[in-house]
């Protein structure tokens, strides 16, 4: 009982959380970046998919950007206009994010717009959208600004707490159920079993980059990649976990998805991918100096000064118990 | 006393949030009632339900989307992709988009909107074209063995639509 208390409880450094803050907001910048010029062809009425076929493709019941520009166009602001004043604030929400700076509100932001851009061109997404919308969501949550932000450097922060730990076993335990849910939906592919998989997804022209046919001669070469890459998924939810052999499968994961990103042109999400192992499980969630809620009981659960971004976010819900 | 009360209720959030993403993940139905109700709306707003099924159980083909644009003479002043090639996450995304052609088996009517709604993007950028042919051509891949025996990757016609610029009249191939 008492290891379970521990496991979940014994109070863990910010930095973890604070490195997948950064990691998510600068992919996510990157990806603004490369798809600006191409925004209005994405997101506007206009563009490759035009508001009727949005409003088709995306999800029912989720934000979409079409009732924001027409209640703007009722005041006389053009869409275009509409479109980059969304799209500057979500710049804008990410690069607080990035910075730690009113992290809990930069992290709302960047979610909720986030999730309104996924959803106005849903037909465009992968991956990388689905895995950003998951992290930011946890970003609101998790006491991510109590490292490297400036929320940190403003206030005399604790350098450890039992939230952090908490909401690092919630996203390290949702890490193994995607890699183990992952493993289990690809092995009873025929295409994993024979190798087929490798040749076709490094053959196929959405994501060829390099010329690969010499690998039709070494069949057995893409059935161990293959089996390799299942053989690493099905490993991670247990050997992520003992000391002995975690820092193994985090530079095995780290290899995996920066091949994805390198032969599969899958940039973002290898880049996004090796970042959730790297800061979950590869950054020391030890940390010396006061335990922060630990302290004292005066601090332990006092939202003033020493509180964490999470802490003071959760401030109104908690009062309530 | 509020302290360990605190950390109750979190960990009971935290491992119902847990149970959730594992049912996600898993893709196991709640069957119907409330409960799936609320968890499907949790998940829309935290992705808590999403599944991970990326390259499984394999890889399909791609679909690529062509575009002959012509002039009043009838003849092909250019042919171009849809993608603008401005940079790789871009075209990744338009490629993604072209995928939903034919993920889900659409309806005719649906195929026919989308490649209408390309169009008037290629108008948009040849001003000087009186129609625009619309060619989607689907990626025929040969396995590993009958790659070594001698075959080649082909593209193969899958749809072909064409939009005039008067008349919206369109012709299925």
């Amino acid at each position: 009982m008492k290891a379970i208390y521990k496991f979940f409880f014994r109070p863990a450094s910010f930095r973890p959380l604070a490195g997948l803050r950064i990691a998510v907001a600068a992919t996510l910048i990157a990806q603004a970046v490369f798809i600006s010029p191409e925004f209005f062809e994405f997101f506007g009425r206009a563009g490759l998919l035009q508001e009727g076929l949005q409003r088709i493709f995306s999800e029912p019941g989720t934000p979409r950007l079409a009732p924001y520009v027409n209640l703007l166009g009722t005041w006389g602001i053009a869409e275009r206009t509409a479109l980059w004043l969304a799209g500057g604030a979500y710049l804008l929400a990410l690069t607080a994010l990035l910075l730690g700076f009113k992290t809990c509100v930069a992290a709302t932001a960047s979610w909720f717009l986030h999730w309104t851009f996924m959803s106005t061109a849903a037909c465009a997404n992968y991956g990388v959208d689905v895995f950003a919308h998951i992290f930011l969501f946890y970003l609101i949550f998790i006491p991510s600004g109590g490292a490297w932000s400036v929320d940190s450097l403003r206030r005399a922060n604790a350098l450890r707490s039992w939230t952090a730990r908490l909401s690092l076993r919630v996203l390290q335990f949702h890490l193994c159920a995607v890699y183990l849910s992952s493993a289990l939906d690809k092995v009873v592919g025929p295409q994993w079993q024979t190798g087929e998989v490798m040749w076709r997804a490094l053959m196929l022209p959405v994501y060829n980059q390099f010329d690969f046919t010499w690998l039709a001669a070494l069949p057995w070469l893409a059935k161990i990649m293959a089996w390799g890459s299942l053989g690493l998924e099905f490993g991670y939810c247990v050997f992520i976990w003992p000391k002995a052999t975690r820092k193994y499968v985090v530079w095995a994961t780290v290899g995996l998805h920066l091949g994805i990103a390198v032969f599969l042109g899958l940039h973002l999400f290898g880049v996004l991918m090796t970042a959730f192992t790297a800061t979950l499980f590869g950054i020391d969630a030890r940390a010396t100096g006061f335990a922060g809620p630990n302290v004292s009981s005066r601090r332990r659960f006092s939202f003033g000064k020493r509180a964490s971004t999470v802490e003071r976010c959760l401030a109104p819900v908690r009062s309530s118990f | 006393m509020k302290r360990r009360s605190a950390k109750k209720i979190w960990l009971t959030v935290g491992l119902t949030h847990a149970a959730l993403v594992l049912l996600g993940a898993f893709q196991i139905n709640l069957g119907h009632g409330l409960v799936r109700e609320l968890a499907t709306i949790y998940g829309k707003f935290s992705g808590s339900t999403s599944g991970y099924a990326f390259f499984a159980p394999g890889v399909g083909s791609t679909l690529r989307a062509t575009f002959n644009v012509i002039d009043e003479k009838g003849a092909v002043l250019a042919r171009v992709p849809l993608e603008q090639g401005k940079n790789h996450e871009a075209d990744l995304r338009v490629g993604n988009m072209i995928g939903w052609f034919w993920k889900d088996n659409p309806k005719r009517e649906l195929q026919r909107s989308m490649t209408a709604s390309w169009a008037a993007k290629i108008f948009a950028r040849y001003p000087r074209a009186a129609a625009i042919e619309v060619v989607l051509e689907e990626f025929q891949l040969p396995d590993m063995d009958r790659y070594r025996a001698g075959e080649r990757p082909t593209w193969t016609k899958y749809y072909s639509a064409k939009f005039k610029k008067a008349v919206a009249k369109k012709k299925e191939a």
